[in-house]
């Protein structure tokens, strides 16, 4: 068959389908539980307490530290010869997540200092407390703020989602590996792969200023040039480099 | 004058008998476009005991050591590349090894990619955890269990076959769980993420002596005629006419027996 | 009744002898003064005399490394532990205005008495209202900060302050972020404040101000209080020399 409809015919394919489902799945999971992880992180190196400082900052170096591969493979093959056996998905989000919020932790972290310290001021100086200040004043500041370094991480986890494949969780990458070692069409199969990455890498981007524009609608006192589709595509960033 | 001459034709016999055996090491001419001057490359890849493994950090089995007797047979020094089983075709296409050399089981698809030298026949096994929970006899009782295979290799063909075979007689496909090396699906089997893997006889016999509480061999022999081979690209023929030649010696000077033994296999394997 | 007992109880704060340092440069030496009920003091002094740092100190927003602060009887400086309390019966508005930009011009004067006070949304809200009215821009209850001129923000500002029904307000520069048209709005509404007889301290430039609103006048300089009189005698009578240079240099 002609390369380019055995293409389409892959696309559209179950298997394939499924696949792609699958990295969607995997993508958002553990995007929620990396944001879940980096605000506890962040929030934890912002303590009083030196120990809890401490705990934040020995997390951050071991995740930071070591390849994400590694730590997938570890969750997967090492945690069973301690009693601890994960489903190839779990252990996939679970590693992810728990990686991603080492990194999600300095996003989050930017943006709570973003939030001006007289912001923080003018809520204890009405009687909120520390908790509430954080609550009704800081965090949905914040929020607002990291929407566009959390934009890219997700687009990050949506790549890094391929590397699941080593543990046979049955996502894109591996499901165009096994229709290749079949048929031996190694070109299309993969191009298929590479084709649906990139259609959601590009939605996820215009998904991305759709919502910073949004934010910026209602009220933050950052006024950031927003980024251009063709500088997002192009991974233009504003300033932050996300090193793995 | 006498005793000169005999003491010279003696020098002379004794120096042609140093000189011949060295002469009769490479035996046959080596190809001219090699990837690089003067090794054989291989692919290989090396998790699949007892014919590529590694021990001791360094890659050995019975294809390690015949590749080895091969190259010196040409003349060249092995160079061994070890990879994921998958990509040994696509590095061999893209003509980053000169040979695949990684005990690869024949069959027409794969016939269709590349050109085979065929070298021996073996028999395959199911293998499941010690004390056979699930009852296994045949690969028609793996219908529903979870099945562990290295992606690509001839385990994931039998194991698809195992599934349509269960479809067509209306019981629950096996989960087919893909992994990179041989390695995993072993020690998937041993975590209990799978119920049941395939592997070479042999392979299977030396998992079930190194690990005997974990692992044992259910059921019978099957595909006991599956040929492996040495596999070149598709139309090389004169690297396949040198690889040909090369092995005929590597046979006929013992080598090819002494390994066999070396190795526990069965010599009624042997394709020669 | 005896004098003391008026007295005690005419004197909303009274700060004796307070100390503070940032590391070891002491910022604060020795302040003491006091506000009666019902009266407004205005403390001025060139920039970085501790007159902003003083007004956190009352707030309880900073640390004291000694001396008193006598909130409404209590010595407010020890009870640390209540602070937040203690906070929302003062009132403090900011040279930045510092409105929350999230939320809209009700929602930031409503926010406080609903978290703190538990009032009910529908109250709060009708509250929030009053206080716009009564800052005379009832109709900008629900825009954005970001909407706002510099002048609204600030009177909504004071309004959110007001919601907690403070007891004494603090004004840190009030006016210094504004540009001048906007100036008179602001003052007049502190003015109006003070006329209904709430207690303020009011850090400022504006002098004018000063000569109409404040019952007394105090002058800061290199953290210490230089001196402390009546509004009437501060701008003829003032004794210090340091004061007088000060006078000289803002009323050219």
């Amino acid at each position: 068959m002609d390369s380019p409809y055995l293409i389409l015919d892959y696309i559209v394919s179950d298997p394939f389908v499924e696949g792609a489902e699958m990295t969607l799945l995997i993508t958002a999971v553990s995007l929620l539980i990396g944001m879940a992880v980096g605000l506890v992180l962040a929030l934890m190196e912002e303590s009083r307490f030196p120990p809890v400082r401490g705990v934040a900052l020995t997390y951050l170096w071991l995740f930071r530290g070591t390849p994400v591969l590694f730590q997938l493979i570890f969750v997967f093959n090492v945690l069973p010869s301690f009693g601890v056996l994960f489903s190839g998905f779990t252990s996939a989000v679970l590693a992810l997540g728990l990686n991603e919020g080492a990194y999600m932790a300095e996003i989050m972290r930017s943006g709570i200092q973003a939030v001006g310290r007289g912001q923080r001021t003018a809520g204890r100086a009405l009687g909120l407390r520390d908790w509430q200040v954080m609550r009704y004043i800081v965090l949905p500041q914040a929020a607002r703020i990291i929407i566009p370094p959390v934009g890219n991480q997700f687009i990050g986890m949506l790549k890094l989602s391929a590397l699941v494949s080593v543990i046979a969780v049955e996502e894109l990458l591996l499901v165009a590996n096994q229709t290749a070692s079949a048929n031996f069409r190694y070109l299309e199969a993969l191009s298929a792969a590479g084709l649906y990455y990139l259609l959601f890498t590009t939605l996820f981007m215009i998904a991305q200023s759709w919502i910073e524009n949004w934010a910026r609608r209602r009220g933050r006192r950052q006024a950031k040039r927003p980024l251009s589709l063709t500088q997002r595509l192009l991974g233009v960033t504003s300033g932050e480099a996300r090193i793995r | 004058m006498k005793q000169i001459r005999l003491r010279a034709l003696v020098a002379v016999t004794a120096l042609f008998w140093c000189v011949t055996p060295l002469a009769s090491a490479q035996e046959a001419a080596a190809p001219k476009d090699l990837i690089e001057k003067g090794k054989l490359t291989y692919g290989t890849a090396a998790s699949f005991a007892p014919f590529e493994y590694t021990k001791d950090n360094k890659p050995t089995g019975f294809d390690i050591e015949f590749g080895a007797a091969i190259a010196k047979k040409l003349g060249l020094q092995p160079n061994i590349m070890n990879m994921d089983f998958k990509g040994l075709i696509p590095a061999l296409q893209g003509k980053r090894v000169d040979i695949i050399n990684s005990g690869m089981y024949i069959n027409p698809q794969r016939a269709e990619q590349v050109d085979f030298i065929p070298y021996m026949k073996i028999g395959n096994e199911i293998v499941v955890k010690k004390g056979n929970p699930h009852k296994v006899t045949s690969r028609d009782d793996l219908c529903g269990l979870r099945i562990a295979v290295t992606l690509g290799a001839i385990e994931e063909t039998y194991a698809r076959e195992v599934a349509k075979n269960c479809a067509a007689a209306k019981k629950k496909e096996p989960q087919i769980i893909t992994l990179p090396t041989a390695q995993d699906s072993a020690l998937s089997l041993r975590q209990g993420r799978a119920d049941a893997l395939f592997d070479s006889t042999p392979g299977s016999i030396e998992l079930v002596t190194q690990l005997p509480d974990v692992y044992q061999i259910a059921g019978k022999t099957f595909e006991a005629n599956t040929q492996i081979g040495i596999a070149v690209r598709k139309g090389d023929t004169e690297m396949k006419q040198a690889i040909e030649k090369a092995m005929q010696a590597v046979v006929k000077d013992g080598t090819y027996a002494s390994l066999l033994k070396k190795y526990k296999l069965p010599a009624s394997g042997s394709l020669f | 009744m005896n004098d003391r007992t008026v007295t005690q109880d005419s004197r909303l704060l009274r700060v004796r002898d307070l100390q503070k340092s940032y590391g070891h440069a002491v910022v604060l030496k020795n302040i003491s003064f006091e506000v009666q009920s019902g009266r407004s003091v205005v403390i001025i002094g060139p920039s970085g005399s501790g007159k902003s740092t003083l007004l956190r100190c009352v707030n309880l927003l900073e640390n004291i490394d000694r001396g008193t602060i006598e909130f409404m009887g209590r010595n407010i400086a020890a009870a640390r532990a209540e602070a937040h309390r203690i906070r929302s019966d003062i009132g403090m508005v900011f040279q930045n205005f510092e409105l929350f930009p999230h939320l809209t011009a009700l929602e930031n004067i409503a926010l406080a008495p609903m978290k703190v006070r538990s009032m009910p949304t529908r109250d709060a809200y009708e509250r929030g209202r009053e206080l716009l009215a009564k800052v005379h821009i009832p109709e900008k209850a629900d825009a954005f900060p970001d909407e706002l001129s510099g002048g609204q923000q600030q009177r909504v500002a004071i309004a959110r302050a007001l919601a907690m029904n403070p007891k004494l307000m603090l004004y840190d520069e009030p006016t210094s972020a504004l540009d001048p048209e906007m100036i008179k709005e602001v003052l007049d509404v502190m003015l109006e404040l003070s006329e209904e007889g709430m207690t303020s301290i009011v850090v400022t430039h504006e002098m004018s101000f000063a000569r109409r609103a404040a019952d007394h006048i105090v002058f800061m300089d290199q953290g210490e209080i230089v001196e402390d009189a009546p509004a009437n005698r501060f701008f003829t009578d003032s004794v210090h020399p340091r004061t007088r240079k000060f006078l000289q240099q803002i009323l050219h």
